[in-house]
């Protein structure tokens, strides 16, 4: 299956209320699976795509299992310290609107430096480096909602 | 507090007289002029300042409304102060707390025996439409169980005040108060310390009934705009966690939070 087609599937699965999709193409099966709750997961949808021969061996629900999903994942997003969301509400990457954002992808940052702030209700709370290091990675697109526990930011 | 170069004129003795018992719950200062009492007193937080500590400034020079939209705030024009509360160390995010502090504005207003007042979600005060208190909450960095809560309520409208603000503006003494902004700040914290009490033991659902009798737009047509959003749908107030809910013609929002402005979608203002 191209990756065209898979990004669609993805896409399909992240946007409708379905928290699986599992597909077979003569030899081939992909299950794509949503993690909606999972804070340790930063994708919204994870998609594992076996060996064919694999894949029909063994259980779906092996296949779907913790190790091979966070295996997935790794291999996207930066190893580091992640910093997650302590309360639901929505991501700014600045402190007004327009203002330059906090930090970006690259930047040195050090323990106690400002991230981002989340909003909920006009309740403020700026999100603070508990780490130093370096930006990796930034998981969250400004203004965009966000769950309690979410991870935003990966410091290596 | 050090550093100015004016010492603030109001009495704090007098705040603690009309707090009568409630005074030990709280520790006033007082400032002539200061950047942002928020910001203060979230400096203060970081070096362990009590719940309860309070800063009075009579005049902010970098007050903060919400996300950096500056409010008008001059010496006895307006009460103008912020209060550190820190909740109980099993306590989640006071994600609803802009709307427990309208309630208790709310509250007050009523012992000043001022009738009319309504709530605009998130966080302001309103009286026949016209704004008469707002409310910027910051938590403390790090420490989601300690919050800063900046009140900034208007006395009297200064007569320079541009007109589009005055326009949608209104003071308490044309709503009739005769009380000193100590008698007024002294109201308002006993209030808050009820509202914030009853809001620590029973989260905000102990508080919806009380913001829903208060809610300037229930069951009225609204539009919300921003952040991408623009819909016009019918309020029907808001849920056990304080999230807005409109119903619109594709189904019922439920707003949390975000950029949105909301007001009513025709006609007169509530």
């Amino acid at each position: 299956m191209d990756l065209r087609k898979l990004k669609t599937l993805i896409d399909l699965v992240q946007n409708s209320g379905i928290s699986e999709l599992e597909i077979s193409e003569g030899e081939e099966k992909i299950r794509i699976a949503k993690h909606v709750a999972a804070p340790a997961h930063a994708a919204p949808a994870t998609v594992l795509m076996g060996a064919p021969a694999a894949s029909l061996a063994a259980p779906a629900t092996e296949v779907a299992g913790g190790t091979a999903n966070t295996a997935a994942t790794a291999s996207t997003e930066p190893e580091g310290h992640v910093v997650t969301a302590p309360m639901v509400g929505t991501f700014y990457r600045s402190g007004t609107p327009g203002a330059a954002s906090y930090v970006e992808i690259g930047q040195a940052i050090k323990q106690g430096e400002t991230l981002c702030i989340l909003e909920a209700m006009k309740l403020m709370n700026e999100i603070e480096a508990d780490v130093s290091g370096t930006v990796k990675a930034i998981l969250v697109e400004n203004g965009q909602p966000v769950e309690f526990g979410q991870p935003l930011f990966v410091i290596g | 507090m050090a550093g100015t170069l004016y010492e603030s004129s109001l009495d704090i003795a007098a705040v603690a007289a009309a707090l009568g018992k409630l005074a030990r719950r709280f520790d006033v200062d007082a400032v002539a002029e200061c950047d942002s009492t928020n910001s203060r007193l979230l400096t203060l937080a970081e070096t362990g300042a009590a719940s309860g500590s309070v800063l009075v400034s009579d005049r902010q020079t970098a007050g903060r409304g919400r996300r950096g939209h500056t409010w008008h705030s001059a010496p006895d024009d307006s009460l103008t102060f912020s209060v550190l509360w820190r909740f109980g160390p099993e306590s989640s995010a006071p994600t609803a707390l802009s709307l427990a502090v309208g309630v208790a504005l709310a509250d007050a207003m009523d012992n000043l025996r001022i009738d009319g007042v309504a709530l605009k979600w998130p966080n302001d005060v309103l009286h026949a439409g016209r704004k008469l208190a707002g409310i910027l909450v910051e938590l403390q960095p790090g420490n989601t169980r300690s919050a800063v809560i900046g009140v900034g309520l208007n006395l009297r409208l200064p007569e320079n005040l541009p007109a589009d603000v005055a326009q949608t503006a209104i003071g308490l003494d044309s709503l009739g108060s005769r009380a000193s902004r100590e008698e007024v700040l002294a109201i308002t914290l006993a209030s808050l310390a009820r509202t914030l009490d009853n809001y620590a033991a029973g989260g905000f659902a102990a508080l919806r009934a009380a913001w829903l009798s208060r809610h300037a737009f229930q069951n009225q047509s609204v539009r919300i705009t921003g952040d991408g959003v623009d819909s016009v749908g019918t309020c029907l107030g808001i849920d056990q966690d304080g999230a807005l809910l409109v119903a619109t013609a594709s189904g019922l929002k439920k707003i949390i939070g975000g950029e949105v402005s909301l007001r009513a979608a025709a006609g007169a203002l509530p």
